[in-house]
């Protein structure tokens, strides 16, 4: 009996040491330690992944080169990542262990807008620079100055990527729509209804379901009976939005099908299936092999796709650019002060992966804190992730 | 709205259902011989899952065997478990139901380690659906409802009828009387650990292709199946398989007229009303 | 056949059965009687292997079964009806007997031994597709007595046979006792708290008494020995 408690306590802290050396680079002497949040595990766990990748890529760029020179001192750059599996208590234990414990200053990186909330109640009033994915509508505002956002929101792309369908597919009328139902998943939908509205279609549903949910049947009986022309999974993750245009084709939809949110398009081949999967548009993703990025994150997406094994999608970029630009900005300020960081932050466009990036936001969020960058839209053809057009957000035609 | 709707969401409901009473039947029967609450019965449901996803999607082993090698193998897990963790904490129920919480975060921790966190898929092995009437089902769907009943008659069959079987309903009524009938209760736990194992691992097979697999996806079917016993009632087969179609049927009419959001509640109200009304269930026994 | 040499079972620090010697020849009927607690079942459960003695020997047929579990000693010859019947309540009067032979092999004369047993019972073949849970408590008694009989033993070990059935059927269960050691050279070994019944049956008895044996010898002796009438045949 106790021998085998004893073999099972071994087994725990293998796992966990394995956990932590997975996250835990080597130290120097002036070490400049990095947050990295988000969900490593359930159903939103490639969006994690994504996000310690672009960090993990940047942070081994700097060290490679010597390390990072801020005013007369030189960091070596150390990750420190936790999963929060989507979930904003974890999220809330994690952003706490990260500012308290290991004295963190700098998180750059997280997804799934509940978790984004309970990270800035901790980030917010300790002055901590938080960059995120997440889409949550008030995660940006003027009362949040020290939080950006390094991935378009739906605010950014519903009405182009909309207004991209109504010209280029006249026949889609009805627009039904479904999300996760949290934070994010509403502001994805509220968003995607206003530009719909906006744009003279019809909104023939507007659902949500729980996280974590497999069976869609019931759901989507209940949408496919209002008769859509065109299917949105909105801000479902790759898994469930798998899942959902899997089972509504069992269930005998044949129409147009959309993710506003999908990140990596990609992934959900696997899920859905082939013929399930095609003809998926979305605005969010960027193919990082297509004509339609800059060479610079073409080469990006070598580098990744070398070290990984997988095709990066647009999480990855974007973490990648936010510590391009925050590891920037430090230098700019010659000091970690995350006072002078953000002042230096604000003050002029970065040259980054993206090319020149714009903070902008000021007339949806009330405080120019997003990141602004051309939208790709792109189609599955044939199981493969193809550009077909590139549309510039409202904010940045001006 | 119409009946074709209201039939269609019915049936949506109980589609998965019975694949859902098997987990459940895996953990009343863990109950009734062991009385061991095994909160790790989800993982067993997952190893189900990723020996389809290694056996049938990587290597491409017929479905059918896969989802024998999946039963078998889980099975041989559930036997080892017994023999290894829970047989030493016999008589000693909460001591066996820390070590089976421990046990879940154990193999959580140790899929993700071995199988990576990301989803992965199963490609569907039957393509097209079932039309009758303007009601829709995939022939997937069909093929893993049917064979979740063929288990479920296969397990009343066997404990109905075969040796090993009438051993374990013996010990789950009177382990001292069967002993003295000359069952080996070792022997009988560990098989009736084994077999609830079993369950579950077929149960994680057949939804693998239409779910895909990851470590945590035990979860969801082990919520189902406690509601299912708790409404059916502990230690009844026909109250498993009662439970699961009523927790099917509510979910799938709660779906169409209170949105998907609003179902998770009601399977739980239903857990509820069913223990201030029979508080052991609607059908209980042994 | 059987003997029980200085026996003692613990609870715990606690002492259930303290030093018991029992000895039961072939084709004998035993009786050991004694007030509730004097640790009767607890040397019962012990002989059959449910507790595992803390010290003394068992010896059955020449074997040394003291360290022997349950399932093993039945297969030896030894059948224990336990106090409180302990019969599985869900399944139907056939399914229980049928659990009487599970160590048996032999399929044709398993259907013999059923036979006889229904025979000997014909209300538990007139019920026996009913539930055990469902039948009289005289009834349930008889059907522990038959599934005991099923795995054909040597020796019938009986613990409280007459517990709160009324006179009449007592005197039943006497009658098939008599008949089944008559009949099948069966010995018994009955544990009652109804000493009048168990020392008609019994050839010899035992007297327990906290834990130890504190009279023994033939029952006629037994009957009139001014202890036991005082304590255990009223006066």
């Amino acid at each position: 009996m106790m021998r085998i408690r004893a073999s099972i306590a071994t087994i725990a802290m293998v796992a966990l040491v394995a956990a932590g050396i997975a996250t835990r680079g080597a130290a120097q002497d002036k070490t400049l330690t990095i947050g990295v949040l988000g969900p490593l595990s359930g159903g939103a766990a490639s969006y994690g992944v994504e996000l310690v990748r672009g960090a993990e890529m940047k942070a081994d760029e700097i060290n490679k080169a010597g390390g990072l020179k801020v005013g007369n001192d030189v960091y070596h750059i150390k990750l420190v990542s936790y999963d929060h599996k989507a979930l904003a208590a974890d999220a809330a234990t994690a952003a706490n262990k990260l500012v308290f414990q290991d004295k963190v200053k700098y998180i750059i990186g997280n997804a799934v807008g509940a978790t984004c909330n309970a990270v800035q109640t901790v980030t917010e009033p300790e002055k901590v620079l938080f960059s995120f994915v997440c889409w949550g509508t008030n995660n940006l505002g003027p009362d949040k100055p020290h939080s950006f956002r390094a991935m378009l929101s739906q605010w950014e792309v519903a009405e182009p990527f909309y207004r991209w369908v109504k010209e280029k597919h006249p026949a889609v009328k009805r627009v039904a729509l479904i999300s996760p139902n949290d934070t994010s998943g509403k502001d994805t939908n509220t968003a995607v209804v206003k530009a719909l509205k906006g744009l003279a279609f019809e909104v023939a549903a507007d659902e949500y379901y729980e996280r974590g949910t497999k069976d869609f049947y019931p759901i989507l009986t209940k949408m496919l009976a209002t008769q859509p022309d065109m299917l949105d999974v909105a801000a479902a993750p790759a898994g469930e939005a798998g899942l959902i245009l899997k089972q509504a084709r069992e269930l005998g939809f044949k129409g147009a099908k959309g993710w506003t949110a999908g990140t990596n398009p990609f992934t959900i081949i696997g899920v859905a299936g082939k013929d399930a999967a095609e003809g998926v548009w979305s605005p969010t993703n960027i193919n990082v092999k297509s004509d339609f990025v800059s060479p610079t994150v073409r080469r990006f997406g070598e580098e990744y796709e070398k070290r990984y094994k997988e095709v990066p999608g647009v999480i990855a970029v974007a973490n990648y650019a936010a510590f391009d630009v925050f590891t920037k900005a430090m230098q700019d300020a010659r000091s970690l002060d995350t006072d002078k960081v953000l002042a230096a932050l604000t003050q002029k466009p970065f040259d980054t992966v993206w090319g020149k990036l714009v903070l902008g936001g000021k007339e949806t969020y009330g405080i120019d804190r997003q990141f602004l960058y051309p939208v790709v839209i792109s189609e599955i053809r044939d199981g493969k992730v193809v550009d077909i057009a590139q549309v510039l957000p409202a904010a940045l035609k001006k | 709205m119409s009946i074709e709707l209201l039939v269609q969401a019915l049936l949506n409901g109980f589609g998965l259902a019975m694949v859902y009473v098997l987990v459940a039947l895996g953990l009343t029967l863990i109950f009734s011989i062991l009385e061991i609450i095994n909160f790790a019965h989800g993982e067993f449901y997952m190893l189900g899952g990723y020996i389809t996803y290694y056996a049938y999607a990587l290597f491409g082993l017929n479905y059918f065997a896969t989802l024998g090698l999946a039963i078998l193998t889980v099975g041989l897990a559930g036997v080892a478990a017994e023999r290894l963790i829970f047989h030493h904490l016999r008589g000693r129920a909460l001591n066996a139901f820390i070590v089976s919480l421990g046990l879940l975060w154990v193999m959580q921790a140790g899929a993700q380690l071995a199988f990576g966190v990301l989803d992965k898929p199963v490609p569907s092995a039957f393509s097209g659906v079932v039309r009758v009437f303007g009601l829709v089902m995939s022939v997937e769907r069909v093929v893993v409802t049917l064979s979740a009943i063929v288990l479920i008659a296969a397990l009343y069959l066997f404990l109905r009828w075969s040796r090993p079987g009438r051993a374990m309903r013996a010990v789950a009524q009177d382990p001292d009387a069967a002993a003295l009938q000359g069952v080996n209760i070792d022997a009988a736990s560990a098989l009736g650990f084994g077999v609830g194992c079993a369950l579950a691992g077929g149960a994680g097979g057949l939804l693998a292709p239409l779910f895909a697999v990851s470590p945590a996806m035990g979860a969801l079917p082990v919520v189902k199946a406690f509601i299912i016993i708790i409404v059916g009632g502990m230690g009844s087969l026909p109250g498993a398989v009662l439970g699961g179609l009523l927790l099917g049927g509510v979910e799938g009419l709660g779906a169409l007229f209170m949105g998907s959001a609003a179902v998770n509640i009601l399977g739980f109200l239903m857990v509820i009303v069913v223990l201030l009304v029979r508080p052991r269930g609607l059908l209980s026994g042994a | 056949m059987l003997e029980l040499a200085d026996l003692t079972v613990h609870y715990g620090n606690v002492a259930a059965v303290d030093g018991v010697s029992v000895t039961v020849h072939e084709g004998e009927i035993v009786a050991i009687i004694g007030p509730n607690g004097a640790g009767k079942t607890s040397t019962l459960r012990a002989l059959s292997g449910l507790v595992r003695p803390s010290g003394g020997r068992i010896v059955f047929r020449g074997v040394d079964i003291s360290r022997w579990r349950a399932h093993r000693i039945v297969t030896l010859g030894l059948s224990h009806a336990p106090e409180g019947r302990r019969l599985f309540p869900q399944m139907t009067v056939l399914e229980n007997l049928r659990m009487g032979a599970y160590r048996r092999r032999d399929g044709q004369a398993i259907e013999r031994t059923l036979a006889e047993v229904l025979e000997r019972f014909p209300r538990l073949g007139e019920r026996r597709r009913q539930l055990a849970g469902t039948l009289s408590g005289g009834e349930q008694q008889m059907l522990t007595i038959g599934r005991a009989l099923m795995s054909s033993p040597t020796l019938l070990v009986l613990d409280e046979p007459s517990f709160g059935l009324a006179p009449l059927v007592v005197r039943e269960i006497r009658t098939i006792v008599e008949s089944i050691n008559r009949d099948r050279k069966v010995a018994v070994l009955l544990v009652e708290q109804n000493a009048r019944m168990a020392l008609a049956v019994a050839a010899r008895a035992y007297v327990m008494e906290t834990g130890r044996i504190v009279l023994s010898g033939p029952a006629a002796a037994l009957r009139e020995s001014p202890h036991v009438k005082a304590a255990y045949l009223g006066g």
